[in-house]
């Protein structure tokens, strides 16, 4: 039948065309072929047998991130750049996803992630308690002032990440000073929270104001009466104030930065109450198979050419005190945080946390 | 009919495919739902069905489906009939233009009618700067938004299986009601309409099992007004991880309330095909068709009307809506021209290699399992509407399950079932591109068995029961006669597998690894991380990869297949 040979044919030639992917039901770490430019480089992961010298770890590992994508694809390109033959393979998605897959692949029995790096410790402390973190010390974890390390040895902050407020420059002309400012009528039904069910940064946030004596639950309440509406995550809350849905949210500071540099509408202000300090830690799978390439990147992250790095791709501001920090961005000595934040408290409260925020802005 | 060895055979293979791809992530996902602390319990059920949200998000889930279902279904059909068989100008324009909307991802969608129709969408700016209103004209998020959104998505699934089935319709019994004086209308009601009952109840039921299940949506509509659906509920009672040891259980239990509606939705289907009622509503017989064009008259103009700005709403307004997107620079700049750049595409199909890869795997997914289903699926569709065998409804039921679920529900049986499938074999699907192959047949496995089933439906037992009658095996039967009758249905099977796979998010987004990446996942994981417009660049890149696709299909095959 002439009809369905031709169809066959045609679909031939589009499976052979796109050839190079993946062919055989056996797991590797790499699957893709090269695309454009970019390098895929060994399939083993083995350790390095022989002496080598310190810098040139081969091999590859896997990262699961919630680190936002961009960013994430250019620390693969950076890390390249420092370390040829380490390659590493990302999977990203929000906090929230990126902990169901590990709880999924758990209970099947065999975690694939070789580093782990989401937003905020309370997610570590609970992978602390699971025993899911190899303990170890990465070669400059002197450098990091100790409220950016776990003091057991089991994660270190490779990024800095603040939750501030960010307002709408068409919207509003005189900027807010800070988190009271929110629930004023000036703000009534144009305020956006991102939710803490799929937000680690948001659950630092909740965490950290539920718990102060001067704001309490009964602030959301206020902002809650006052018309604030819950978002999905920081992404989504800046993108509506900088459309103009929203006057004002709380997201977080690099964010902001990277949209005004941009061009968006948008800027930012550091509340004088404090702006919640949440140290982005990475830390280590105790089974996993590649723990020489994890270690060397997260060496690589906390050195001072993988934070200048980070400055310049994410517009974070650096762990360490010996690298600039980005434009217009404050030292982090500098920083004016929120007092009182636990992150052990806050580890043990995430449930609570999560539906009471829920209770309050709807489920 | 005894049906020979060899049909056992390709049967019984079909069957046990079936059972590997859809049942086994289900059962182990009942598994984890009847589970609780290792041991068996009804303990998640007693936990989530007493929290009064669940209950909440159960009867919102139910409104918002049961509303958009009969909207599409009174649309969906309506277009069908209006394109394949009346004289509507333009006919073979509005083909195509009514499936654009089918090509546009859900979420995609969503997001392009907020864009729109926000409180500070670009549609409501206009209303107030035109009417001096201070108030926009509609505000898409809520409820009704969410059923209106649903309804642009979901009405080309209905116009696509009805269209087939309308295509496959002896004329003779409308043109006798029309020699006989009958006008359009009456024709249609009284002789359309009955015959083509199972057609549109299938598309009817696939849009409600699809539409209950939709995360996409009111994900995106729903979140802010506080208003929550049970896919909603589900995922984020899989977010709470580590944190609750039983959530994994938990949100099981609570996916067995959807694939509870989804069931009884499809047994009312069935029971509505029953017997011979299947064989009075066949009218393929052994005679040419000619596919009868009813004359419009008087209201031809208003149809054509009426045609030409549903398919300026529901396709052309969120593609410019995303097209915008895709060129403004910064979020929040007003999309004048002053503030377009190419920048987006050129980061999207160079600087980004993910989403070279993404776009690659995609085609190759939606290929491969588009034309597994198509095969496997009519297989099945034979073995229930033409066999006596013991249990063959049971095969129906669980080919379509695995769509009832939510995406995200379905992802995670996939992983639980592929993750490590012999205890003491270090095998595993996870993390290749396989773990993605077979999660997506057993996803739309349903699509084919449907589209299969319904063009069966219309083919009169006795076609083959001559063909046998005169010597021929079944396998020969099945090749010369019957497969031939259905191949038109078999390439809709095809195409109506292709291009949902295509733009696939909810399973995918779980089952993806690095090197794996499909090209919804990777405008999701772009607009997640805030990059609107390389998100929307990658979504047009999509849509006309899609429409191409299209194209090629109905060029190739000489207007048999596509669109």
């Amino acid at each position: 039948m002439r009809l369905s040979a031709r169809v066959l044919a045609i679909l031939a030639l589009v499976v052979s065309a796109c050839g190079g992917s993946t062919a055989a039901p056996v797991p590797t770490p790499l699957a893709a072929a090269p695309a454009g430019g970019a390098p895929a480089a060994s399939a083993a992961p083995a350790a390095p047998a022989a002496p080598v010298a310190p810098a040139a770890v081969r091999g590859s590992f896997t990262l699961y991130t919630s680190v936002p994508q961009n960013i994430a694809s250019r620390v693969e390109q950076t890390l390249k750049k420092r370390h040829p033959d380490l390659t590493m393979v990302t999977f990203r998605a929000g906090t929230g996803e990126v902990v169901a897959k590990l709880a999924a692949e758990q209970k099947a029995g065999a975690i694939q992630a070789d580093v782990v790096w989401v937003a905020e410790p309370s997610t570590y402390e609970d992978l602390k308690k699971q025993n899911l973190l190899l303990k170890f010390a990465p070669k400059e974890a002197d450098k990091l002032p100790a409220d950016l390390k776990d003091a057991d040895g089991y994660y270190y902050a490779g990024r800095l990440i603040n939750t501030v407020v960010i307002f709408n420059t068409n919207l509003v002309k005189t900027a807010p000073k800070g988190w009271r400012e929110l629930a004023d009528p000036a703000f009534k039904g144009k305020v956006g929270l991102p939710s803490p069910v799929a937000s680690g940064a948001a659950v630092a946030f909740a965490g950290a104001l539920s718990k102060s004596a001067d704001f309490g639950w009964d602030y959301f309440a206020k902002l809650k009466a006052n018309g604030a509406v819950q978002v999905q995550n920081n992404s989504v809350a800046n993108e509506r104030v900088a459309k103009g849905e929203l006057m004002a949210a709380s997201t977080l500071d690099y964010m902001v930065r990277e949209l005004k540099a941009k061009g968006s509408p948008v800027d930012m202000i550091w509340p004088v109450e404090g702006a919640v300090f949440t140290p982005s830690p990475v830390g280590i799978i105790a089974a996993s198979k590649n723990v020489e390439q994890a270690k060397a990147f997260v060496d690589y992250l906390l050195s001072q050419d993988g934070q200048k790095d980070m400055v310049e791709v994410g517009s974070f501001i650096p762990v360490r005190d010996d690298v600039a920090s980005p434009k217009g961005a404050p030292k982090l000595a500098e920083i004016k945080r929120f007092p009182g934040v636990d992150w052990k408290d806050v580890s043990a409260r995430t449930e609570e946390i999560k539906s009471r925020f829920a209770d309050l802005f709807g489920k | 009919m005894s049906q020979g060895r060899a049909a056992a055979t390709v049967w019984a293979g079909a069957i046990a495919l079936l059972a590997v791809v859809a049942v086994w992530p289900l059962a182990r996902l009942g598994m984890e739902a009847f589970t609780r602390d290792g041991v068996p319990s009804l303990g998640n059920f007693a936990e989530t069905l007493g929290r009064e949200e669940n209950l909440v998000a159960l009867r919102r889930s139910l409104e918002v489906s049961v509303a958009s279902t009969v909207l599409s279904t009174m649309v969906g059909s309506l277009l069908a009939w209006l394109v394949g068989r009346t004289d509507l100008p333009w006919r073979r324009f509005f083909r195509t233009a009514f499936v654009l909307p089918f090509l546009v991802p859900p979420f995609i969608g969503a997001i392009a009618w907020a864009y729109l129709l926000g409180p500070s969408g670009f549609a409501n700016r206009l209303w107030m700067a035109a009417s001096g209103a201070s108030e926009p004209f509609f505000v898409i998020y809520g409820p009704v938004g969410i059923v209106l959104v649903l309804v642009l998505h979901g009405f080309p699934l209905v116009y696509l299986t009805v269209l087939g089935g309308l295509e496959r319709m002896n004329p003779e019994l409308e043109e006798a009601a029309q020699i006989a004086g009958s006008p359009a209308v009456r024709v249609l009601r009284e002789v359309t309409l009955p015959l083509m009952l199972p057609t549109v109840l299938a598309g009817a039921v696939l849009t409600f099992t699809s539409d209950i299940a939709d995360f996409g949506i009111p994900a995106v509509l729903g979140f802010s007004e506080g208003y929550f659906v049970l896919p909603v509920k589900i995922y984020q009672q899989i977010a709470r991880g580590f944190g609750d040891p039983n959530s994994l259980s938990n949100a099981a239990a609570l996916s067995c309330l959807l694939l509870l509606a989804g069931t009884a939705a499809i047994l009312f289907q069935r029971s509505l095909l029953r017997g011979d009622r299947a064989q009075r509503y066949a009218v393929i017989s052994g005679k040419s068709l000619q596919p009868n064009i009813v004359r419009l008259g008087r209201s031809r103009r208003w149809l054509f009307a009426l045609a030409v700005a549903l398919v300026i709403v529901t396709t052309v307004l969120p593609v410019l809506a995303i097209a915008l997107s895709s060129l403004v620079r910064a979020v929040g700049l007003s999309p004048a021209p002053e503030n377009w750049t190419l920048e987006h595409y050129a980061d999207v199909l160079t600087t980004l290699p993910a989403a070279g890869r993404g776009i690659r795997n995609s085609l190759l997914l939606a290929a491969g399992s588009a034309t597994a289903i198509a095969v496997l699926g009519a297989l099945i569709a034979y073995v229930v509407t033409r066999t006596a065998l013991r249990g063959r409804a049971f095969l129906d039921l669980a080919a379509s399950l695995p769509y009832a679920v939510p995406g995200t529900v379905f992802a995670l049986g996939v992983i639980l079932a592929w993750l490590r499938p012999f205890p003491d074999i270090a095998f595993t699907l996870y993390n290749t591109i396989w773990i993605l192959f077979v999660a997506y047949i057993g996803r739309y496995f349903i699509f084919g068995v449907r589209t299969t089933a319904a063009s069966l439906a219309q083919v009169h037992g006795g076609l083959e029961e001559a063909a046998r009658i005169s010597g021929a095996s079944w396998l020969r039967t099945f090749r010369d006669v019957v497969a031939p009758l259905v191949l038109p249905g078999l390439f809709a099977a095809w195409f109506l597998v292709f291009i949902p796979t295509l733009r696939e998010l909810t399973v995918s987004i779980l089952l993806w690894s690095a090197g794996n990446e499909t090209i919804g996942v990777m405008v999701f994981n772009l607009r997640e991380s805030g990059q609107e417009g390389p998100s929307a660049a990658l979504s047009m890149v999509m849509i006309a990869l899609l429409v191409a696709a299209n194209y090629a299909a109905r060029v190739l095959t000489r207007g048999r297949v596509g669109y």
